[in-house]
């Protein structure tokens, strides 16, 4: 639960005839994270085409093939039924049904696409020709002049410039006719001299010179209603054919649908095949699995043939393991916090899972700055009814429904500890406070309070950074050991110094003062001796000084901000109770005989409270969150245990 | 305005002085290509900031072609960082410069399918998107088929353009015709939305954007008439009329046929040594590119000095970074295949002979 699930890298060689039942074995229960180790291939350089990479290639067209047929079919998009997919459909089998079924389908679809393209092009044809159809002349005629070429086309708008210019050294005509959506239908015109040039020119500025179809003549203006014509008559064309579409739909949708899941099946495990090292007779797999899972793959390994080779490495948590994929383990109480923690970033393998310590110290940060016995319970109602989905307006919380719970779970905990219900602070005995009559004893709690979360931050990064044997940053960075003492030794020596009433020696800590001091500037020379590099100061003396002396005063700025960092957590407490108090003062000048209007404006103070003052405060208890407390221990960076999994479902 | 820009750039400029003081040295490119072979190459590169991402596969896996994919996600991250953080009116700026590596990676899969190479050989040399890649590339290389994988792409901005050159495609069976409709039109949109940005910002995008242009509009007219002999229309319809220090007025020139050495030195009286670059076109033009690339650097790093809070800082980063990992890339080719220095030193942005 503290650390991502234990992992242990496996590898397994398996004879070739075992392949596809080891790829299932591995599939099922999620337990098993595939590594790509194709490069591991006796055959690599041969000439000879991989099989399974052939076999990819023509799964991946059947799809492609087979959901174009179901789209020209207008199938919707259906899960499978639930079934395992025990072996892989033969190429052969599927491409002979996908063809059967296409062979039907598709002269149907090609007849209804090759009219709608017969549509696009008669609307672009009418598109040239409709800037001319007040001219009342032969369009063969005006197109085959004697002593001018002509080129009646269409082309990117953009080009007509840069044509024009291309010109320049020949005369010429170029009129742009109409120009629509970037297209531009234009007229250019030069002597048959200069043919040539007006070809090449044209060709290379895109234009598309007019082709008319057989069957089209006449002037423009009769070019133009026959081209309309032939347009209404494809379109009725389209409606004719789409009536046998309707027909094959409700006789093939069930059985196309689960051939389609059939093949995307093959698909998958023909990508998982590639990705295994091939010798000449056997392959070799490599992925991670979870430790408590081991016995059982290789048991089910073992189980489909003693010839398979297994050999496992358990992982350690000892180094700064990149490669090893993470998956937290939390209880199943603590698992919506996982997403607080994956949001700022996922721990590597070596590193303290801090979802825990978010599962108790998110909403108790929140609590305390929303301490309200009414608030809180209508927080766990909201987050009760998003969770169980019986409200839709609160389904917008989604997996943040468990975390709304527990904060208002601690918020009326807070309430009760503040005697405050629904902003009326007398009615019930506070049973620890009230923070708006305490305002600085809040504050000093809350100030207190930081300086502990900070420690236990700066004492788990130290955890972590000894575990991977990290002894330079251990002890000398800023968030170390070094760092630590300085930071409780100039807390001690500040309360010894200012609150003498307490008895502290001042001099114990102004002696660990100056260590820490000491220490930190030096933290760099120490990391770079410890690491064995060279020259231990880089950049000179002089330089050195002055950066020790910024990085000091970094360093002291930012323990004081850190930990005043935390006022705000009193603060928000204290505007709570005030907040509300606001509404009550509203309310009393609306309706001071505290009738409906007085209730109304309490109403809508509570909405205002819960709603905004809740979002502020859980973005307040976010910030603090991620900047305090994982800042200072927590670095991320881990890789996400992905699962191999054969079904579509799962990787659609 | 200066005020706003102040706050509208403070956390971008703060970020990409960060990004900036991360980029490689001389000295680290010296020491890079001082390394005898691959693995210490690679082991010494991963001391840099490109460590983390050269951790993602195991030494094992790492040859050369992988590692320059792996790399190459910084600057697809750098992107993101830095348009997240950017101030909304430069946004959509960024996004259309960002653009230019879906365009390169449209032009590699349709070199992917003219080649009839498979997907799991086209990934690697794609820009690395990741989730934000919408092209189907797999899909297009898949297809097998050009104007298949062109049908592909209806409702993105490029079928329009390829449609239009799908014509010439078909009667030529060549793909010059459509990588030269995808340049054009990258180039001017981009062009076009330098206008749309705030006049302080245009100064700046221009410099940058427009020496990059004017560098491919060079390159793009000297080779077309030196390499492929077309006519001086069809240069000037596969070239743009707008650049920051080349014009219309030049390219019409080479266009036209006139000396390319003497433009050249026109246009760039402080470059050195065109006339000895240039005495043959066909091996000079490679030099001469890279010495306008350095030009670029050099303009990139400019524009890190004086006025803080402007679109120079972001986008020379990006310009940088991309020919940061260019080199990187010629470099570990070169690493890969044993190359010695003075045979891949002239490839390189960074001067190692200096």
């Amino acid at each position: 639960m503290f650390y991502p699930q234990e992992m242990t890298e496996i590898e397994i060689i398996a004879p070739a005839k075992d392949l596809l039942s080891v790829t299932k074995a591995l599939s099922g229960q999620g337990i098993f994270s595939q590594t790509d180790v194709n490069y591991l291939n006796a055959e690599k350089g041969s000439q000879q085409p991989n099989q399974w990479q052939e076999k990819a290639t023509a799964y991946s067209a059947l799809e492609r093939r087979l959901q174009s047929i179901l789209t020209s079919l207008d199938v919707q998009k259906k899960n499978p039924s639930i079934k395992e997919y025990d072996s892989i459909i033969e190429v052969d089998k599927a491409k002979a049904i996908v063809d059967e079924v296409e062979k039907k389908v598709k002269e149907i679809i090609d007849q209804i696409s090759n009219e709608n393209k017969h549509i696009e092009r008669l609307k672009t044809i009418l598109l040239q020709i409709e800037p001319l159809v007040d001219i009342d002349a032969d369009f063969t005629t005006l197109q085959n002049a004697k002593y001018i070429h002509t080129i009646l086309g269409i082309m990117p708008g953009e080009n007509v410039d840069r044509l024009k210019t291309s010109l320049a050294r020949i005369p010429h005509e170029l009129i742009t006719l109409t120009q629509k959506q970037q297209k531009a239908v234009v007229w250019l015109a030069a002597s048959q001299d200069n043919l040539d040039v007006l070809e090449r020119a044209a060709k290379s500025a895109y234009l598309d010179p007019i082709s008319l179809p057989d069957g089209y003549s006449g002037t423009p203006a009769e070019i133009s209603k026959s081209v309309k014509q032939s347009i209404l008559d494809a379109e009725a064309k389209i409606e004719n054919l789409k009536e046998p579409i309707a027909q094959i739909r409700l006789e093939k949708e069930k059985e196309l649908t689960e051939l389609l899941w059939d093949i995307k099946c093959s698909h998958l495990t023909t990508n998982a095949i590639l990705k295994f090292g091939r010798l000449k007779y056997t392959y070799i797999v490599v992925g991670w699995v979870f430790s408590n899972y081991v016995d059982f793959l290789k048991e089910k390994l073992k189980n489909i043939s003693q010839d398979i080779l297994i050999e496992t490495r358990a992982t350690k948590r000892d180094k700064d393991s990149h490669e090893v994929p993470i998956s937290l383990s939390n209880p199943k109480l603590l698992r919506p916090f996982q997403m607080l923690v994956g949001n700022y970033a996922d721990p590597k393998y070596s590193e303290l899972d801090p979802t825990p310590l978010v599962a108790i110290l998110f909403p108790l940060l929140f609590g305390t700055m929303f301490g309200d016995v009414g608030h809180g319970l209508i927080l766990v109602l909201i987050g009760w009814l998003s969770l169980t989905g019986k409200v839709k307006i609160f389904k917008f919380l989604g997996g943040l429904a468990p975390i709304v719970i527990a904060c208002g779970v601690m918020s009326t905990i807070f309430g009760f500890l503040y005697g405050s219900i629904m902003g009326f602070e007398h009615t019930i005995p506070a049973l620890w406070l009230h923070p708006a009559d305490e305002i600085m004893t809040i504050l000093i709690i809350t100030i207190v309070g930081g300086v502990v979360v900070l420690s236990l931050g700066y004492i788990i990064n130290i955890f972590n950074l000894l575990k991977v044997k990290d002894w330079a940053n251990a002890f000398f960075s800023h968030n170390g050991i070094i760092g630590v003492l300085l930071y409780w030794s100039l807390i001690g020596m500040g309360l010894a110094l200012a609150m003498p009433q307490f008895g502290l020696p001042a001099l114990p800590f102004i002696i660990s003062t100056i260590i820490g001091v000491i220490g930190i500037g030096l933290s760099e020379v120490f990391i770079r001796l410890i690491e064995g590099h060279r020259p231990l100061i880089d950049g000179g003396i002089g330089t050195y000084i002055v950066q020790v002396v910024f990085e000091l005063l970094e360093t002291f700025i930012s323990y004081l901000s850190n930990s005043l960092s935390f006022v705000r957590v009193g603060a928000f407490a204290v505007a709570h109770s005030n907040l509300i108090g606001v509404f009550f003062i509203l309310g009393e000048m609306v309706d001071p005989g505290k009738g409906v209007g007085y209730w109304l404006m309490f109403l809508l103070g509570t909405v205002f409270v819960v709603g905004f003052e809740g979002l502020i405060v859980g973005i307040q208890t976010m910030r603090l969150t991620y900047y305090e407390i994982f800042g200072k221990f927590f670095n991320g960076g881990g890789k996400k245990f992905e699962p191999l999994s054969l079904r579509p479902i799962d990787n659609d | 305005m200066a005020s706003n820009a102040t706050a509208d750039y403070a956390a971008i400029n703060a970020r990409v002085r960060v990004k900036y003081s991360t980029l490689l040295s001389r000295n680290d490119f010296i020491a890079l290509s001082e390394t005898t072979d691959l693995p210490s190459f690679i082991n010494l590169l991963k001391t840099t900031s490109y460590g983390p991402y050269l951790e993602l596969a195991k030494d094992k896996e790492l040859n050369a072609r992988r590692a320059a994919f792996l790399i190459r996600q910084r600057i697809s991250d750098s992107y993101h960082t830095i348009i997240n953080f950017s101030p909304d009116f430069v946004k959509f700026f960024l996004l259309e410069f960002y653009r230019l590596n879906e365009v390169n990676n449209l032009k590699a899969v349709l070199r992917g399918i003219t080649t009839q190479s498979s997907w799991d050989k086209v990934r690697f040399v794609l820009f690395p998107f990741g989730p934000d890649g919408v092209l189907p590339t797999q899909a297009m290389v898949e297809s097998g088929n050009v104007a298949q994988a062109v049908e592909l792409l209806r409702g993105t901005p490029y079928f329009k353009t390829l449609s239009f050159a799908m014509s010439r495609y078909s009667a030529e069976q060549n793909l010059f015709p459509l990588e030269v409709a995808l340049d054009l039109d990258y180039w001017r949109n981009l062009w076009k939305s330098i206008k749309k940005l705030p006049n302080e910002d245009q100064d700046y995008a221009t410099k940058i954007v427009g020496s990059l242009l004017d560098m491919n509009n060079l390159m793009w007219a000297i080779r077309y008439r030196v390499y492929h002999n077309l006519s001086e229309e069809e240069v000037i319809n596969y070239t743009l009329p707008v650049g920051y220090q080349i014009h219309d007025k030049e390219i019409r020139s080479i266009a036209a046929g006139a000396d390319i050495p003497q433009i050249i030195k026109r246009i760039y009286p402080d470059l050195q040594g065109v006339d000895d670059i240039l005495l043959d076109l066909h091996t000079g033009l490679p030099k001469l590119e890279m010495l306008l690339e350095k030009r670029i650097t050099e303009k990139c790093h400019d524009v890190f000095l004086g006025n803080p809070f402007q679109i120079g800082i972001p986008l020379g980063f990006l310009v940088l970074l991309d020919f940061e990992i260019r080199d990187l890339v010629v470099l570990l080719e070169a690493k890969a295949g044993l190359t010695p220095i003075e045979k891949y030193s002239e490839f390189l942005t960074t001067d190692l002979l200096k």
